[in-house]
């Protein structure tokens, strides 16, 4: 699920360069709700024993 | 004001794609992979860039900057958790540059753009000519591309190494190009 991100990033990437603007905003804020959710997936369990 | 801050914008988005680079030639040249936190954070470093790439291209506004200190804050969170991960745990993973490992770096310069972003925040004359869709300059449109481009061959290689599946914590190797 991580490579949903980066693909993200490319699109808003792209549509920046070429001039949009809001676009490019909307898709980063999408990209960065999958990057939180695939980093929700990831185990926590060694830090919460250990803090 | 707004010419001084679209500079050090422009300085600050050259620098991201070198650092981007940098990590392309560790990981084709030195056969380095990152792992799962590492891809997240190159993801978060793809997102300040891009910050900086709408700040340069569209000129100053608040929303860009959010883009920054968002994507820095979360690619600090998740360093910070592979630091501490291996604290815990008495280990590391990767080679060390000048003794400290990729994810202690990425943690030093995630705070130290979050302190750049902030700072900039204080240039409060760039905010006065507004958001506008000018013609670039090619300067700002090379850089835009150099992005573009970069951002690209991150996202093949981590669809090369994970697929559309959970990627390891210590790759062996391109899952895709095995199946």
């Amino acid at each position: 699920m991580i490579v949903v991100p980066f693909i993200l990033l490319v699109m808003a990437a792209l549509v920046a360069t070429i001039g949009l603007r809001r676009i490019s905003l909307w898709v980063w804020f999408v990209a960065f709700a999958a990057m939180l959710f695939a980093f929700g997936q990831y185990p926590f369990d060694v830090l919460n024993i250990a803090l | 004001m707004a010419s001084l801050a679209r500079a050090l914008n422009s300085l600050a988005l050259l620098v991201v794609c070198a650092v981007l680079l940098f990590l392309l030639y560790w990981e084709f040249m030195r056969g380095e992979l990152p792992g799962a936190l590492g891809l997240l954070q190159r993801a978060a470093l793809t997102g300040v860039g891009l910050g900086m790439l709408l700040n340069v291209r569209f000129g100053a506004s608040e929303s860009h900057y959010g883009v920054i200190l968002a994507s820095a804050l979360f690619g600090a969170w998740v360093a910070g958790r592979q630091m501490l991960g291996y604290i815990v745990t008495a280990g590391s993973f990767g080679s060390a540059i000048f003794e400290w490992h990729f994810y202690t770096w990425a943690f030093a310069g995630f705070c130290v753009t979050m302190v750049f972003a902030s700072a900039l925040l204080f240039m409060e004359g760039q905010f006065f000519e507004g958001v506008r869709d000018t013609r670039p300059s090619s300067a700002a449109q090379a850089a835009g591309w150099l992005f573009v481009l970069v951002t690209l061959a991150h996202a093949v290689s981590a669809l090369l190494q994970c697929g559309f599946e959970s990627c390891f914590d210590t790759p062996s190797g391109y899952e895709l190009l095995r199946k």
